[in-house]
């Protein structure tokens, strides 16, 4: 079920509401227990099979936290650690990467395995993560044992974050299991709207939009001649598809959360305004860069280290950053990529350069830019041989000897045609509308009132907007539903 | 509570409200359908089903949804509004003169050139003669949308036609004077089939075939006419002020006697009666919900692959086969007044390649006709 559907809206989401707001506000483990069944269901939607799943990898690892917990300071725990990890690696590994994985070893070592074909349950890479971080953190004592079963349950099957993040670490959350308010606080729940019409906003009508223009140029369902603008156009649609379809989930989940009293972190800061590779993957898809930060590259030694340490962190890190998003050689390149530039800014030391020496900080702003975009061909397109393609057009080159026009009518009837939505794009990119509103915030009484009403008016509208996507709209997945 | 705080709790009161009401509203007008849709669905539903049974609930819950039609045209206003000139993955475009086109997959040449080629040389070794009938084009150059490389539903292909009459097929391009196409929707206008019609009965009477009282059926004169206003299918995803407003649907009557059977012998159904309660009234079948009649769909039966018009006023009269999809709907409903028998088969249809094949080989005409608009007509027609 995606929360961007008329049945989550109309259906699922209004009995969920109804439900959890009836159960007397004393009673938590009850609203727990029926957020956890809700969850289920939700996740159930569609694919009812993977729900064993998720169960079975819910209580192994419920299991694994009381092993460690009750093993703490022996080598049991650490043994017991070590089996979390394999366990919900292999779990991983059987799902996504078992294909590729055999396919590679047929090619390369010229076996013919047959392929198993499982199918990817949706949200695996998330809810995995979740789990292994909740394993962890009891393990490195950040976080008290979760001794009943159920809300380690909710806590990794929750449905707003469940299918696409963010990924909740344990123990921002612990707290907020058993010690929330259960009940209504107009403040957070209003909050909590706000950002679910954000995320529809961003979603149905920025994302979903472009995302047209993307598919035409990458060639889904039928490619279009290239051209210079097509290509490039098509790369920043896909640049801002993707983050206005992944943040709208983040907001939709974080606003979902909030309306039944759950804070989760933020995952997106503005990436675009990034002034440095290092910046961008401070802002981007934070809960994901946080999780390895804090789980595989510190643990590695982190920074503090001496050079060719520092290189093969940063290596192990990106690369399975990358192979986190799929199995694919696009997304292991994509990693890399982000290894060979993140890699180049700390012996470089760009970001105290550019913050020093604003004649670099432009033509460096410009860079990152262009980086990010050749990032998202990398990662858009359908294979590596494809992404080069892609690129080599973009950049002049010619492509099996054929050269490519800069332009064509096709390609400037899509600029005619979206001008206006990329535009809103670019803004709702930046936090120009925020800055606003805390400049409005600082001036006189009645224009306060009237900026406030104002920004109730358009989100109601910006909402009835997208109940008539809805319910024109046929079914758009989010992106990161695949990874 | 301080000032600001107050104010801050004012308008997320708003908000909230707002949100619920909403929310609260369409889930409530909206109820009876689902629990309807869940009562029919849902005693079928396995693990194994699971995935598409309910990939189509939105579907069919949004198609359904009250307010759909208020809704969609918030939605064509809202595009308006950004300057969007296409729709729904491209699929829609507004061409310069604000009239909607369909986009479809580049068409195949080819396979369509051979399963056109295949039937007329079939039925030739029969002495049975086929006619290709090139529809009117939907548009002009000057007014052709967007460019060449996006290619759309209703133009005439030049060189697909020139490579049909090398092969020795008889192509009739069909052209009418005036308003040939509905803004706001695939189809002609009711007129235009009908002048197509006629233009088929000239070139039947051309080959010696036994095509009769053309004068008095293709004289408008001898028609009652009966007008609605109509939004097509180019519109029900775009909303009725995306594009220059709506159509009007006219639907021909004819006065002199007639008397009809419609039989659809994979179904069993049949419905007798003067032309108008026998080729008309296609929609009686439909949802009690569906409020405005798709009119296009009140002529013959749609969507069968194969049904049978007997036309009793002229028993002895010549038999035709017709292979179309839904563009030649009217032309056929008007042609059969002249017709004793015009069997008409869809590629399309479930079995309608398999139908058409049967046909090919043992059917009994006295001529066949071929008229279809889209590719998946020519993609489903693959008789090689």
């Amino acid at each position: 079920m995606v929360f961007s559907s008329a049945v989550f809206l109309f259906v699922f989401f209004p009995l969920c509401l109804a439900g959890y707001y009836l159960i007397p506000k004393s009673l938590i483990a009850v609203k727990n227990i029926f957020l956890l069944i809700m969850s289920l269901a939700f996740y159930g939607y569609g694919e009812p099979k993977f729900v064993y799943v998720m169960i079975l990898s819910i209580f192994v690892n419920w299991g694994f936290g009381l092993c460690v917990d009750r093993f703490r300071g022996k080598v049991s725990a650490k043994i017991c650690l070590a089996g979390m990890v394999v366990w919900n690696v292999g779990i991983f590994f059987v799902y996504k990467y078992l294909d590729f994985a055999i396919i590679n070893i047929d090619r390369f070592l010229g076996f013919d395995f047959e392929l198993p074909g499982f199918v990817l349950p949706i949200g695996i890479s998330f809810f995995t993560f979740q789990a292994m971080s909740y394993v962890i953190d009891v393990y490195r004592g950040t976080a008290l044992v979760q001794k009943n079963p159920l809300n380690t349950a909710l806590f990794i099957s929750f449905f707003p974050q469940l299918m696409a993040g963010p990924i909740v670490r344990y123990n921002s959350i612990a707290e907020q299991l058993t010690g929330r308010s259960g009940g209504f606080d107009l403040e957070s729940f209003s909050y909590g709207v706000k950002r679910f019409i954000i995320g529809l906003s961003k979603k149905l009508i920025l994302a979903n939009t472009v995302a047209v223009v993307a598919d035409r140029a990458f060639g889904a369902p039928a490619a279009d001649p290239p051209t210079l603008l097509t290509v490039w156009l098509g790369a920043v649609c896909y640049a801002f598809q993707i983050y206005f379809d992944f943040s709208g989930y983040s907001d939709m989940a974080i606003g979902l959360g909030r309306m039944f009293g759950f804070r989760f972190l933020e995952n997106f800061n503005y990436p675009y305004i990034s002034r440095t590779i290092t910046e961008f993957w401070r802002r981007w898809h934070i809960s994901l860069s946080s999780w390895f930060r804090d789980y595989v590259y510190i643990p590695l030694g982190g920074s503090r280290v001496p050079m060719g340490r520092l290189i093969f962190n940063l290596f192990v890190t990106w690369m399975l950053t990358g192979v986190w998003h799929g199995a694919g050689w696009n997304y292991i390149a994509w990693g890399l990529m982000y290894f060979v530039l993140l890699a180049f800014e700390k012996l470089v030391r760009i970001p105290e350069r550019t913050a020093k020496t604003p004649l670099l900080a432009i033509p460096y702003r410009i860079f990152t830019i262009v980086c990010f975009l050749f990032g998202w061909v990398i990662f858009r397109a359908s294979g590596l041989a494809e992404a080069l393609r892609y690129l080599k057009v973009m950049v002049g080159l010619s492509v099996d000897g054929q050269h490519f026009p800069a332009a064509s009518e096709l390609s400037l009837f899509y600029v005619k045609d979206n001008w206006m939505i990329l535009i809103i794009c670019v803004l709702a990119c930046t936090p120009i509308l925020t800055a606003l509103t805390t400049r409005v915030h600082k001036g006189g009484a009645r224009l306060v009132k009237t900026w406030d009403a104002l920004g109730t008016v358009c989100l109601i509208a910006l909402f009835v907007i997208c109940v008539s996507y809805m319910v024109n709209g046929s079914y758009n997945p989010f992106i990161y539903f695949n990874f | 509570m301080t000032e600001q705080k107050k104010k801050k709790n004012k308008s997320g009161l708003a908000l909230t409200l707002a949100f619920l009401i909403v929310v609260i509203f369409l889930t409530g007008w909206n109820a009876d359908r689902f629990v309807a849709m869940m009562k029919t669905d849902l005693p079928g539903i396995t693990p194994e089903n699971a995935i598409w049974r309910t990939g189509s609930w939105n579907t069919n819950f949004t198609e359904y949804f009250r307010f759909r039609w208020e809704l969609i045209d918030l939605y064509g206003l809202f595009n308006l509004s950004v300057g969007k000139q296409s729709l729904d993955n491209f699929d829609l475009v507004k061409d310069g003169e604000g009239v909607m086109q369909k986009t479809q997959e580049a068409f195949d040449r080819q396979q369509a050139e051979d399963s056109v080629k295949t039937l007329s040389a079939s039925f030739a070794e029969r002495g049975i003669p086929l006619i290709f009938v090139a529809q009117p084009p939907r548009f002009t150059e000057e007014s052709f949308p967007v460019s060449a490389e996006v290619h759309f539903f209703g133009g005439r292909d030049p060189v697909f036609l020139k490579a049909l009459t090398d092969a020795g097929v008889d192509v009739l391009e069909a052209n009418v004077e005036g308003k040939v196409m509905l803004k706001t929707d695939m189809h002609l206008t009711t007129a235009a089939e009908f002048e197509v019609a006629r233009q088929i009965a000239e070139r039947l009477e051309t080959l010696g075939i036994d095509y009769r009282d053309a004068g008095k059926i293709f004289d408008l004169g001898n028609y009652d006419s009966e007008s609605h206003p109509f939004y097509g299918n180019l519109v029900k995803s775009a909303g009725r002020y995306f594009t220059l407003g709506g159509d009007s649907f006219e639907l021909l009557h004819p006065r002199f006697k007639t008397d009809f059977t419609i039989e659809n012998p994979e179904s069993g159904k049949e419905r007798s009666g003067d032309f108008r309660h026998s080729l008309m009234n296609g929609m009686e079948d439909e949802l009690e919900y569906v409020k405005e009649p798709y009119w296009v769909l009140d002529y013959l039966a749609y969507p069968s692959a194969m049904y049978t018009i007997t036309n009793h006023q002229q028993e002895d009269g010549c038999k035709i086969l017709f292979v179309m999809d839904s563009v030649a709907m009217r032309s056929v409903a008007y042609l059969s007044l002249g017709a004793g028998q015009i069997t008409v088969i869809d590629p399309r249809g479930e079995n309608g390649n398999a139908l058409l094949s049967e046909a090919m080989n043992t059917g009994d005409y006295d001529a066949v006709i071929v008229e279809g608009g889209g590719e998946e007509f020519y993609f489903s027609m693959d008789l090689n």
